[in-house]
């Protein structure tokens, strides 16, 4: 073949460039310490890398993860350790309280302390690390427990229309206030107007109630209502006016389902203190149409207990209409109901008979309203049992007010439910990835360290436990107080059940360190297998790559120099 | 014979050298010139006078050394050699955008994304660990940005390239046609037109790297050029352009269009068999469109199963009185099915103003059958908005506590009222990810559109981790660790986003490997093919030289032949 100075010039630069690039990608390899570069370099290399890669970056953020999370185990472990100390000291109290020749003021006085401590018991599983909750489920931020207070105020409900009198009968005479004639009024009649309250539309406007068909040989229902007076009436006497006259005219349904078998559409009643109410059916209004004796006016009717309402007036004995004065709530401040003790279940007293202390009557319901106890006297103190609740279930409900109140029919005291102590956490445990697909579980809740569950016939509600042992040592029931020691024996072995189990978790949150830690390593060596250059061979690779170049360099340089032209010369 | 006619042997002879000379001179002085072919002087002996005498040397002319064989192949294979070259540089370019072996880029945030949840796991209250969600999964986002961004950026590249190498392309012809003039005057006066046709032959080259192309000479000279399908780019002393087609359709991608010789323009791209600006289009719309697919498709599906597991939880605050769908349907698909949905419920609690809980709105979802009315009429039925009227007609309520309506710009929103609040509480069915309640993510378009909710980026304590906003709650963060390691991807659906991006590293990776490989053999080629033409066609400066003293003493002899004849001819005259 012939050979040119452009085949040689060719040959030269092809081998010259092709050096100088096997020695560039040597060069860069060597400076960045990395034979892979780009996925070119290795295509199935350089996808393995960035699972090693993502590998190696979960495990080091699992591992910085298990770090916090052993700090939140040893601050628990170190809180139940506390707790089951705390318990074993109770169980001490007990133990002395339980000795038959301990004294009816030493026990009360063990009750105390067997108190301070149960609060001091509270505090422990309330305890925080940093700003969490350790032992309230995954509500972290709130606090497990709630030591309740044993009075609790009772929610009073009733669903009438009260209409209080503005000015009381008699002020002066506390002794006989209502066996005196009614001042100021005459001879007369007063007429009242008793509807069921109208439906009312969208904005509120009441919706018009068509006129009844009247029935073939029945007379309709009068609506209103007139009692006649003479003006020499006691206000006994007129409250039993008003009431006979709404018998007598029939304005009352029977009503199997009511305690007292009928409903009137309204009642008056002597207050307390010494108001006088109209009571209408709950579900009814009324006016006073005329008035000629003057009690209206006299007695100063006006309107309570409704925050908003169809406008009612009263009509007074001018027959012009008042408006009512829109006053917000019932004043029932008449009664100061206070619950005493604790129970889990919510209770409905009910008054079914208006009356006062010995004569109301009253029912109660431990499942609103739904099924009623018997009928049973009102009086300033009763005891409220749940046949099937625990004897620690045990609720009284007194009235503090002074005198002899009214309690008017359907007037309903309440009783939310009122634990000893509650618990505001949740169950949820928490469990957090320790590795891959593997979870562990990091929170204790207060329920599994101290209270009963249901599936499990070990655990016991020691803090129903301590309630019960406070009662019997105040009552001086020794028996109860012996028997609590078994059961605050079986809290302190649920405690330390739990407690063996969290230092387990933290072992399990150490292996799993060192397996990760494992993995950080082998997987770095595979991934530095696959991507870093090996420095002895690379700097064996370039030294040859460096030779090779020279010695083509100086082959280029024999090959171009000699021409013809140097030897011509 | 005369003793002049010995003169005019020498005559000859001495222009014959004197050509010869000239011709060493100019292949010596186009020893570097590009598709230059070594030329010498054909010279035959005279033809003699009668009764045989010598009548010294006559010029034939002046020869190009060629060897039409080589040079087609080296046409040829600068078609292949441009193809392989372009894709090869196309394909390196993208794999920049790939290049993540050191973990610090997509792959990389993917990583760090998924860990931000693991630590979020762990400490689910914590405000640094929600931050820390949000910075990553930000920086997630902006790298799917940057790498579609990039890929975008690359595709306008190639259409810039397509139109500068049609241009070329264009100026090449206009010159070819031009030199076809030149060659065809030339020879018509009987001259030889050796340079113009090396040109022309180095022209053809380079168009030949553009677009693969066909040509022969016809009789009078000129060089007849066309693409595979018999088109003509070059017909005489005419050319035809090429065009950059585009319109809306292409969305600013060009294509390859042919001006023919009415002036019509043709879609040449499918036709054309090869050459760069063919191999531009090519990898635009396959491999750099495929790569840009998939990454979109990698940040829809992250998006959607990411909101799918966010939608049905809570943060630490996530009472809202009322929230807009992220995503707005157009009348149509308002009463079409909604995609993507599972079968399962959702639900949503409604609280009072007091906090306490006061309605909880339970929705049923048939995949396949619910449509965005439909929803909204389930739940308002949930949230007991329809009533009976006297004539037993249903009616809606004037006023629920929780309401649901579609709007005119066709999203949907949730609405509470009178003080209440209300939070999301479970979704198994996917139905607020696909309306975009509630999302992390909110993306229509993929990678080049997909952000944080602005919402989250705002109070990061509505990054839900949990349930029911129970603060220490981790269920739904462990969830979304388990996302990372969980198949959704592929045809099979078995990929992991991990193992997705994977297939896309390995494919460009092997396919940068292939374009080199290819590469490289075509050079190859290519160099062997110009080796054989430059032995045949290149100058040596040895042989020139050689020539060079050839012609000296040629011209020397003559010289002295002269001298001779002439002091014959005075020896004659002196006689």
């Amino acid at each position: 073949m012939r050979v040119t100075d452009q085949t040689k010039n060719n040959a030269v630069q092809k081998s010259l460039s092709t050096n100088a690039e096997e020695l560039q990608n040597l060069m860069v390899g060597m400076a960045n310490g990395k034979k892979l570069n780009k996925p070119s370099d290795d295509p199935v290399g350089a996808a393995l890398v960035q699972d090693f890669h993502t590998s190696i970056d979960r495990s080091k953020s699992l591992e910085k993860n298990i770090g916090s999370d052993k700090v939140w185990l040893n601050a628990t472990e170190s809180a139940v350790s506390q707790i089951s100390d705390m318990v074993l000291k109770i169980k001490e109290m007990t133990l002395k309280g339980a000795n038959g020749g301990v004294t009816k003021e030493e026990r009360m006085a063990l009750s105390k302390e067997i108190e301070m401590m149960t609060q001091d018991l509270v505090k422990l599983v309330n305890k925080k690390e940093g700003k969490l909750f350790l032992f309230s489920g995954t509500k972290t931020l709130t606090e497990p427990l709630k030591l309740n207070s044993k009075l609790k105020e009772a929610e009073i409900k009733f669903d009438g229309l009260r209409v209080k009198s503005e000015r009381s009968i008699i002020p002066l005479d506390q002794t006989h206030p209502i066996n005196k004639v009614v001042p100021g009024i005459t001879p007369g009649k007063l007429e009242l107007l008793v509807e069921p309250k109208p439906e009312l539309d969208a904005e509120g406007n009441p919706i018009p109630v068509p006129e009844p068909e009247p029935v073939e040989g029945e007379t309709p229902k009068p609506k209103t209502v007139s009692v006649e007076l003479t003006g020499e009436e006691t206000v006994q006497e007129v409250v039993k006016k008003i009431n006979d006259a709404f018998i007598a005219k029939g304005n009352y349904q029977e009503d199997p389902s009511s305690p007292s078998g009928y409903k009137a559409d309204l009642f008056a009643q002597m207050g307390v203190d010494n108001h006088l109410y109209l009571d209408p059916a709950y579900d009814h209004d009324f006016k006073i149409l005329s008035d000629t004796t003057g009690l209206a006016k006299g007695m100063g009717f006006h309107f309570l207990g409704q925050e908003k309402g169809p406008a009612l007036g009263v009509e007074g004995a001018s027959g012009e209409a008042q408006p009512a004065p829109g006053e917000a709530a019932i004043p029932f401040d008449e009664f100061e109901p206070l619950f005493r003790g604790y129970s889990k279940e919510n209770y409905i007293v009910k008054v079914v008979q208006g009356g006062t202390y010995g004569t109301a009557l009253y029912v109660v319901s431990d499942d609103d309203g739904k099924t009623w106890s018997p009928k049973q006297s009102l009086n300033k103190q009763i005891e409220i049992f749940n046949p099937e609740g625990k004897p620690s279930d045990q609720i009284r409900l007194q009235f503090e007010a002074p005198g002899k109140p009214y309690f008017m029919e359907g007037l309903e005291f309440r009783f939310t439910g009122n634990e000893f102590v509650e618990y505001h956490g949740n169950d949820v445990i928490k469990e957090v990835p320790i590795d891959n697909g593997i979870k562990v579980a990091l929170n204790t809740t207060a329920t599994e360290l101290l209270m009963k569950d249901p599936e499990d016939p070990e655990t016991v509600d020691t803090f129903e436990v301590l309630n019960r042992l406070m009662s019997a040592l105040e009552e001086d029931d020794q028996q109860t107080v012996i028997k609590s020691v078994q059961e605050i024996d079986n809290g302190i072995n649920q405690v330390l059940k739990k407690r063996a189990e969290i230092g387990s978790r933290v072992l399990e949150l150490e292996s799993s360190e060192d397996r990760l830690s494992q993995n950080i390593d082998s997987k770095g060596a595979e991934m530095s297998k696959i991507q870093d250059m090996d420095l002895a061979k690379g700097s064996i690779d370039l030294n040859k790559a460096e030779l090779k170049h020279k010695s083509a360099l100086d082959a280029s340089a024999r090959l171009i120099q000699p021409t013809l032209v140097q030897f011509l010369k | 014979m005369s003793l002049f006619g010995a003169f005019e042997v020498g005559k000859k002879s001495l222009s014959a050298a004197q050509l010869g000379q000239q011709t060493t001179g100019h292949n010596i002085a186009n020893v570097d010139t590009e598709g230059f072919s070594r030329q010498d002087v054909i010279q035959t002996s005279a033809q003699p006078y009668n009764g045989g005498k010598g009548n010294g040397v006559d010029i034939q002319g002046i020869r190009r050394n060629t060897d039409g064989f080589t040079k087609e192949k080296v046409v040829g294979e600068q078609t292949e050699v441009g193809s392989w070259t372009t894709k090869e540089q196309v394909l390196g370019e993208a794999e920049i955008i790939f290049t993540d072996v050191d973990g610090n880029r997509l792959r990389g945030a993917m990583d760090e994304f998924w860990n931000s949840w693991n630590d979020l796991a762990h400490q689910p209250e914590s405000v640094t660990m929600r931050k820390e969600v949000l910075a990553k999964s930000t920086a997630l986002a902006e790298r799917f940005n940057v790498f579609n961004a990039r890929l975008e950026e690359l595709q306008g590249n190639l259409n810039g390239r397509v139109k500068a190498k049609i241009l070329e392309v264009n100026q090449t012809t206009r010159q070819i046609a031009e030199l076809n003039k030149q060659v065809e005057q030339l020879e018509k006066q009987g001259r030889p037109a050796n340079d113009a046709r090396d040109r022309r032959e180095k022209l053809l080259q380079d168009l030949s790297n553009l677009v693969e192309v066909r040509y022969f000479e016809n009789d009078r000279g000129t060089m007849e050029v066309q693409i595979a399908n018999g088109q003509t780019l070059v017909h005489g002393r005419d050319n035809y352009e090429v065009t950059a087609l585009t319109n809306a359709a292409l969305q600013g991608n060009v294509r390859f269009g042919l001006k023919g010789p009415t002036g019509v323009e043709s879609d040449i791209t499918e036709i054309v068999g090869g050459g760069s600006i063919k191999e531009l289009i090519t990898q635009r719309d396959t491999n750099i469109k495929g790569y840009q697919d998939n990454i979109n498709l990698l940040a829809k599906e992250l998006a959607f199963r990411v909101n799918s597991i966010h939608a049905g939880g809570t943060g630490i605050e996530a009472l809202r009185y009322q929230d807009t769908s992220a995503y707005s349907l157009n009348p149509e698909a308002q009463g079409q099915p909604l995609p993507f949905l599972q079968n399962g419920y959702f639900e949503i609690k409604v609280e009072d103003k007091d906090g306490n809980p006061d309605m909880l709105v339970h929705v049923d979802v048939e995949a396949g059958k619910d449509t965005a009315q439909s929803l909204v009429e389930k739940i308002n039925r949930a949230a007991g908005a329809y009533e009976v009227d006297s004539e037993g007609k249903e009616t809606l309520k004037a006023q629920t506590p929780f309401v649901a309506k579609l709007n005119a710009d066709g999203s949907l929103s949730f609405k509470s009222d009178l003080g209440r609040k209300f939070h999301y509480s479970g979704d198994n069915s996917n139905t607020l990810a696909v309306l975009g309640f509630n999302t992390f993510f909110q993306s229509l378009n993929g990678a080049g559109d997909i952000r944080v909710n602005q919402e989250l980026v705002d109070n990061e304590m509505k990054i839900a981790a949990g349930y029911d906003m129970v603060a220490g709650d981790n269920r739904l963060a462990t969830k979304m660790t388990e996302l990372q390691m969980g198949g959704v991807l592929g045809e099979t659906g078995d990929l992991s986003f991990d193992e997705f991006y994977n297939s896309q590293i390995t494919d460009i990776g092997l396919k940068v490997q292939d374009s080199q490989k290819g590469l490289a053999n075509h050079d190859e080629m290519l160099s062997q093919y110009e080796a054989l033409r430059d032995s045949v066609s290149s100058v040596n400066l040895d042989e020139e030289m050689a020539n060079m003293i050839k012609y000296q003493r040629a011209y020397e002899s003559s010289a002295k032949y002269m001298t001779t004849v002439d002091q014959m001819t005075n020896t004659l005259i002196q006689m």
